[in-house]
C-alpha cells in the first residue's frame, strides 16, 4: 500500500501479519464493520503458512500456494497494510495511543494488538555473527536464503568433485524440520543438538532414540550431545565448524535454529509486564492500555499442569487471535481465554510425529505412563488421577484427535474402553450416551435415536 | 446446515457407505474400477467402526468451530462461511497432520497419494469445495443408517 502521507490514525492496529494477527484482524471486522484497521509488518508477504517453509523446500508447496488467506482477504475486509522492513513498528507510546515504525512515520490507534510472534533465540557460539553463510529458519525470507545458499554450494562442490555438506545446530522442530529440508539439496547433512537427544522437548529418550535411527536411514547425521563450540573460517564465510567433542565438521553452510523466544522487546520497551512471554489476561489485555496480545509473543497458562511458557504454536495462536480480536471489537462472543495446552504434528521423510500435553512428567508427579511398541511405531501414554495427560505417537497417527479431546474435555479413562491405547483410538471406545452426544451434535431435536419423529 | 447423522441402532456393518464413499471420490465414478484399478487410489472419508454386534459408520461432523481448520498451517482447511461445509484444498495441504491431531472424531486422514501425501475427509459430495451435494453413502445406506437432513445449527 502507497500513501504514507494519508496515514495518520486507526481504530485497530495490528503489528504482526501471522496468524494471530490476521486472525484478529477478520474477527474485529467481523464484530465492527466501520473501524479502521491496519496491520503492519516487517516481512514483506501477505499472510502465509510459516510452517511451510520447510515444505516449500521439500518441494511439497509452492510460494504460490503458501498464502494462508485468499488473495482478497485484506481488501474484501478494507483492512489496510503496510509491509516491509520499513514498517517494522520500533517504539510504542502506549500513554498517547502512538506507534512509530522503522521509516519515523507515526501512526495513532485506539486500540493496538502486539502479534509480533517468536524471534531467533541465538546461541552464544564464537564466530557466529556477521557470516554470510549461517541461516535462521524462521520465515519465508530465512528459508529462501538458505535454500539458494545450498544449490549453490552443492554446484559448487560438485564442479570440485566433492559433496557438498550442510550443518543444523539445534535438533528441535525448527531444526529438524530445516534439516530435512535442506538434505534434499545438499549431499550431506549433520544435526548438532546440545541436549542428549534430538526434539528434546516433543519426545522422551526411547522415541528420540527410534527417531533418530529412523532418520539415519534416510541419511541424516543427527549428533545429540554435541554442538558447535566455535564457526571457523576466513572473513564473512564459515568453512568449518568446531565441535564441542573437539572434533571439527568442514562444511559448507550452517543453519542455526536452537530455539525461539517470544518478540516482547517493542512491548516490554513501552512498559509491558513480561514473564516467560508477555502477561495477558483472559481478555489477552496486556498491563499497557488498550493494548492486546496473541500468539507466540505471549505467556501461556498450561492447562494440565498450570505451570505458565509461551507456546509457539500455529492452533494457539489462531486461538488467541480470534479471542483477542473479539475483545478488541467488543463482540458478545467473545470468550475468556484460560489457557492451552501443546499439540504437535510434525513429520520427517516417511515418519510422523504426533505430541500433546505432558511427555516427560516429573518423577515425583504422580504420573504414570505406558508405552506400546510395534514395527517402526512408538507409542507412550502419560495419565494421572485417571485422566490423560499427554501422549507421544511416533509412527502411530491415526485418529490421534481423538486422544487429544480426551485430554482437553479431561474425560476420566475409566468410562472408555480399557485397550483405548493399544491400538487405533475409535469413537466406539465412548460409553453410548457421550459417543451419541459427541456424534450429534445439533442434531434436530424432534428425532430419536432411530431417526424417527418422536 | 443439512449434516449426516448416523443412527447406530440400524447399523449392520455392511460398509456400503464406505464402497459408496470410494466410488464417488473416484475418477470413474465405477465401483469396481475404484476399488481393484484407479491410481492413485481414491479414498473412502467414511468408514464403519465396529462389527456386527455394534456398528457405527463415522465421518466428518462439519463442527460448529472446526479444530481442523483453527490447527491448519497451509490454510488448507477451510469452513466454507456460507454453506458451513468444512473442506480441504489438495493443491495447498502438506500433509503434516496437524488436522489429524486435532480432530475430536479421527475423520481426517493423510492418505498417500500422486504427487504427495493430503489430507482426506467427507466434502458432502460436493463437486466444488465448499459445496454440498448428494451425499452418496446416504444414497447408498440400505436401511436408514445414515440419515441427511437439516441440523439445528
Amino acid at each position: 500500500m502507497a500513501g504514507n502521507q494519508a496515514i495518520t490514525s486507526f481504530d485497530y492496529l495490528i503489528i504482526g501479519n501471522s496468524a494471530a494477527g490476521v486472525t484478529a484482524a477478520e474477527y474485529i471486522r467481523a464484530q465492527d464493520g466501520e473501524g479502521s484497521i491496519l496491520i503492519v509488518s516487517r516481512e514483506p508477504y501477505a499472510v502465509y503458512g510459516r510452517p511451510l517453509i520447510s515444505y516449500l523446500l521439500e518441494g511439497k508447496t509452492t510460494e504460490d500456494r503458501m498464502g494462508f488467506k485468499p488473495d482478497d482477504f485484506y481488501m474484501a475486509r478494507n483492512i489496510d497494510t503496510l509491509f516491509g522492513p520499513q514498517y517494522e513498528v520500533v517504539s510504542l507510546n502506549a500513554a498517547g495511543h502512538q506507534a512509530v515504525m522503522r521509516d519515523g512515520q507515526a501512526i495513532g490507534y485506539g486500540k493496538c494488538l502486539i502479534a509480533t510472534g517468536s524471534v531467533p533465540f541465538v546461541p552464544p557460539i564464537e564466530g557466529l555473527e556477521g557470516r554470510t553463510n549461517v541461516f535462521g529458519f524462521l520465515t519465508l525470507d530465512d528459508a529462501k536464503s538458505a535454500w539458494n545458499a545450498a544449490r549453490e554450494a552443492t554446484a559448487a562442490a560438485h564442479e570440485a568433485g566433492r559433496k557438498s555438506r550442510a550443518v543444523v545446530i539445534g535438533a528441535g522442530l525448527i531444526g529438524l524440520k530445516a534439516a530435512e529440508a535442506i538434505s534434499y539439496h545438499v549431499d550431506e547433512v549433520v544435526v548438532l543438538e546440545l541436549a542428549p537427544r534430538i526434539l528434546p522437548a516433543v519426545l522422551d529418550d526411547r522415541g528420540a532414540a527410534i527417531l533418530q535411527g529412523q532418520l539415519a536411514g534416510h541419511g541424516l547425521d543427527c549428533r545429540p550431545g554435541i554442538t558447535a563450540s566455535a564457526l571457523q573460517g576466513e572473513g564473512a564465510q564459515v568453512s568449518s565448524v568446531a565441535l564441542t567433542d573437539g572434533s571439527t565438521l568442514e562444511c559448507d553452510l550452517v543453519i542455526a535454529a536452537v530455539g525461539v523466544r517470544p518478540d516482547t522487546a517493542l512491548a516490554v520497551g513501552a512498559g509491558a509486564e513480561q514473564g516467560r512471554g508477555l502477561v495477558v489476561g483472559t481478555d489477552l489485555k496486556t498491563t499497557l492500555a488498550d493494548v492486546y496480545a496473541a500468539g507466540d509473543v505471549t505467556q501461556v497458562v498450561n492447562l494440565l499442569d498450570c505451570s505458565k511458557q509461551p507456546l509457539a504454536l500455529w492452533p494457539n495462536a489462531m486461538r488467541q487471535g480470534k479471542v483477542a480480536g473479539q475483545y478488541m471489537a467488543g463482540s458478545p462472543d467473545a470468550e475468556p481465554f484460560e489457557g492451552s495446552f501443546a499439540v504437535n504434528a510434525v513429520d520427517f521423510y516417511d515418519c510422523s510425529l504426533l505430541t500433546s500435553g505432558i511427555i516427560n512428567p516429573a518423577p515425583e508427579g504422580g504420573y504414570e505412563e505406558q508405552v506400546f511398541v510395534q514395527g517402526k511405531a512408538y507409542a507412550k501414554f502419560v495419565t494421572k488421577n485417571g485422566l490423560l495427560m499427554g501422549y507421544i505417537l511416533l509412527n502411530r497417527p491415526a485418529n490421534a484427535g481423538i486422544y487429544t479431546t480426551i485430554i482437553e474435555e479431561r474425560i476420566p479413562l475409566a468410562e472408555l474402553a480399557d485397550d483405548l491405547f493399544e491400538e487405533t483410538p475409535i469413537n466406539l471406545d465412548f460409553p453410548d450416551d457421550l459417543r451419541w452426544k459427541r456424534l450429534h451434535a445439533f442434531y434436530p431435536s424432534g428425532l430419536d435415536k432411530r431417526g424417527w419423529k418422536e | 446446515m443439512k449434516r449426516i447423522y448416523a443412527i447406530e441402532a440400524w447399523c449392520v456393518d455392511c460398509k456400503r457407505c464406505e464402497v459408496a464413499c470410494k466410488t464417488f471420490h473416484s475418477k470413474s465414478r465405477n465401483t469396481v474400477k475404484a476399488l481393484k484399478a484407479e491410481f492413485p487410489p481414491p479414498q473412502n472419508r467414511i468408514r464403519v467402526e465396529g462389527g456386527r454386534q455394534l456398528s457405527i459408520a463415522v465421518n466428518c461432523r462439519h463442527c460448529a468451530a472446526p479444530k481442523c481448520v483453527e490447527g491448519c498451517v497451509s490454510g488448507a482447511m477451510t469452513k466454507d462461511p456460507v454453506t458451513g461445509v468444512v473442506s480441504t484444498n489438495p493443491e495447498k495441504c502438506v500433509g503434516c497432520r496437524t488436522c489429524v491431531s486435532m480432530c475430536p472424531f479421527g475423520c481426517v486422514r493423510i492418505e498417500e497419494t500422486f504427487p504427495k501425501a493430503v489430507a482426506f475427509k467427507c466434502d458432502l459430495c460436493g463437486d466444488v469445495l465448499g459445496q454440498p451435494g448428494e451425499p452418496s453413502c446416504v444414497t447408498a445406506c440400505p436401511n436408514n443408517a445414515l440419515i441427511y437432513i437439516e441440523s439445528e445449527g
